[in-house]
């Protein structure tokens, strides 16, 4: 927990770091196949069409995406938070059991434990009628991981330490009202952290809240995984917080995975059109005045059927054979692939 | 905590007096001279007027509301005409038979919509769901004279498994298990409107809860859905407070009906029977004590509320 030497090079995507759990072989979380499909007055909506993503330990992975691609469908999914609402194929394996296959009561004994959450929204994540230790000090107890509720009450105050909260003791005695919205984001990241998960998963956890308070959450997430060893799954549709947390981002359009890679790679080297286009829409301080670059035409429904590339309507480069034959997530680069067959002709095999 | 409490009850202070003044007002506005009503139409003039004096009824209205005021306020709620006994006895007596009746409705009231409200909350969109709607909306709708003639109908006089009317029984009676008898018809006649009215709110509450985004967070910390269950109720205890504190309050003064129909020795039927006799004193102080006891709830509804919710408690 407690990490004594820090050495201060954190750069790229070195998994093992000081102070850090043992690696374990293999990615923490792997997703493979992914699909959600909602049952939606008779029809079959397909909301994320086979999603394939790993984190390692100690590494974070950014899902980037405009609202509505599925990214936040996809974290949700792998929590199987949707129960019998959504039809789920493909596996998510955590450690060595695969989550699509466990029944309800192991899935349970998993969230919150080896595997949590970190809410969008913490002024409606908190149950507004119990103080907030009680609600820290109660994961604590359900995954076991205290001895007692004095041992509970104590780890709960060290916690709310961790996260960077000033005064544990009144914080936790306070109801989530009492708190501003950084701090309530605080107290769901440490009760996301309480019992030591192996993978973090954040949903837009700065969304709601302003620009100074934002960038101190994400510093401390970076700061949580150095001395925690965590591996970290973050949604968000702001290029700007993937730029910030990601080692790997992964972009997502109409419910697939379209581009993926080293962060500085995928932001500064963009192979999709959809990347491209994506980061283009940017506004900069250098950009012509009035002119915001948009991407032509909007996202297809969710739900819509289409054969090809889901991208191929809006997109400039689009030929025929792009509406037909749905492209494959190919290398590019180094550790770098990105579902364009036409932007990215191969090469050679 | 006291700041809050002493807020509260000064507030209900103007409440009693705007109350006391309507009920006042409404006495002086409907027909019929008591003095009249009292002495006979074979009366002298003279005499009519001796005793119009003695009441107070010659003075101006101010005067004669004040010191109903002042009068109330040392406990005397003056005599009735019609039976010659001092009104507080006639209400206080009258007054704890309501609160029987009141609490027994109130707790069937409250568990019935209860149940109501959580099965068509939670097996939303199957049968069980449907049957509890319309249950709750049939018990909102019915009339509760219907409701209590058709129950004296069939299960007083048909069966002969409850009594017809009354509080307990001539011959024998005045036992607790006596009491509940007498109660049960009654209690559910009663009950029927609120336990509706809380179904259909609860159901609402649950629902909305249960879409709230914590209810989602438990669920990604691991708890099981009965843990996440009891955390949604625990949530619905402010709202569910609120409008049960309220049907209770209305019971308390609204079961005329019900009392009228099984002739329950309540303070709904010693003010339906004072009207009709022009026995203004008991009238007005059987109004003015249903409405105490309503603010009263109210206030101790508040008081609940701002213990469970500690947003409120500001």
């Amino acid at each position: 927990m407690t990490s004594p030497t820090e050495t201060p090079e954190t750069s790229g995507a070195a998994p093992s770091r000081p102070g850090a759990p043992a690696p374990t072989a293999g990615p923490a979380l792997e997703v493979t196949g992914l699909t959600t499909t909602f049952s939606r007055g008779g029809r079959q909506v397909l909301a994320v069409r086979g999603v394939d993503v790993s984190v390692g330990a100690g590494e974070s992975l950014v899902l980037l995406g405009e609202s509505g691609s599925g990214k936040s469908v996809t974290i949700r999914s792998i929590l199987r938070l949707y129960g019998s609402s959504a039809r789920h194929t493909g596996s998510v394996v955590l450690g060595d059991q695969d989550l699509m296959r466990l029944d309800a009561a192991a899935v349970r004994a998993v969230r919150g434990r080896t595997l949590a959450m970190v809410p969008q929204d913490p002024n409606g994540s908190l149950d507004p009628l119990r103080p907030v230790g009680r609600q820290l000090e109660q994961v604590l107890r359900l995954h076991g991981v205290v001895a007692d509720r004095k041992a509970a009450r104590a780890r709960a105050l060290e916690l709310l330490a961790l996260v960077g909260i000033p005064s544990p003791p009144r914080v936790a005695a306070s109801h989530p009202h009492e708190l501003s919205g950084g701090m309530r984001q605080r107290v769901a990241i440490a009760i996301a952290v309480a019992c030591d998960p192996a993978v973090l998963l954040a949903d837009e956890p700065t969304t709601a809240l302003d620009v100074t308070v934002q960038s101190q959450i994400l510093d401390l997430f970076g700061d949580l995984q150095e001395r925690l060893g965590t591996a970290l799954l973050l949604v968000t549709h702001d290029v700007s917080v993937a730029a910030d947390v990601a080692d790997r981002v992964a972009v997502m359009y109409a419910g697939s995975i379209v581009e993926e890679g080293p962060a500085r790679e995928v932001l500064e080297n963009p192979r999709h059109p959809y990347t491209q286009a994506l980061l283009d829409a940017i506004p900069r301080p250098t950009s012509e005045r009035g002119h915001l670059k948009a991407i032509p035409g909007s996202p297809p429904v969710a739900g819509t059927d289409f054969h090809g590339c889901s991208f191929a309507d809006r997109c400039a480069l689009a030929q025929e054979s792009c509406r037909t034959q749905p492209p494959a997530l190919l290398p590019v680069a180094d550790g770098h692939r990105a579902a364009c067959p036409v932007a990215n002709p191969v090469v050679a095999a | 905590m006291t700041k809050f409490l002493v807020r509260r009850l000064l507030l209900s202070v103007p409440i009693l007096l705007g109350v006391s003044l309507v009920v006042f007002i409404t006495i002086k506005i409907i027909p019929g001279d008591p003095v009249a009503s009292m002495l006979g139409p074979t009366s002298t003039p003279e005499a009519r007027e001796a005793l119009t004096a003695r009441l107070g009824l010659d003075q101006p209205l101010p005067v004669q509301y004040l010191s109903w005021l002042a009068a109330m306020f040392q406990g005397d709620l003056g005599q009735s005409i019609a039976q010659q006994r001092p009104v507080l006895g006639l209400v206080a007596d009258a007054f704890v038979n309501t609160l029987w009746l009141t609490a027994f409705s109130a707790v069937l009231a409250v568990v019935l919509g209860l149940v109501l409200g959580a099965v068509a909350a939670l097996r939303r969109g199957r049968v069980a769901a449907t049957v509890s709607n319309a249950l709750a909306l049939f018990s909102i709708s019915t009339p509760q004279y219907t409701i209590g003639l058709l129950l004296i109908i069939v299960l007083a006089n048909g069966t002969g498994w409850f009594p017809v009317s009354g509080m307990y029984s001539a011959i024998g009676g005045g036992t607790w298990g006596d009491l509940l008898w007498h109660l049960v018809l009654p209690g559910i006649t009663a009950a029927l409107v609120p336990a509706g009215i809380i179904a259909r709110m609860f159901r609402s509450t649950v629902l909305d809860v249960m879409s709230m985004d914590f209810i989602d967070s438990y669920r990604a910390r691991g708890l099981s859905e009965r843990r996440i269950l009891w955390h949604a109720f625990h949530n619905t205890t402010p709202t569910l407070l609120t409008v049960a504190g309220l049907q209770v309050g209305y019971l308390l003064g609204g079961v005329v009906f019900v009392e009228t129909v099984f002739s329950w020795p309540g303070l709904g039927q010693l003010v339906f029977d004072s009207i009709s006799k022009r026995d203004l004193a008991v009238i007005q102080s059987g109004v003015m004590v249903a409405a105490f006891a309503f603010v009263l709830i109210n206030v101790v509804v508040d008081l609940l509320h701002s213990l469970i919710d500690p947003r409120v408690r500001a």
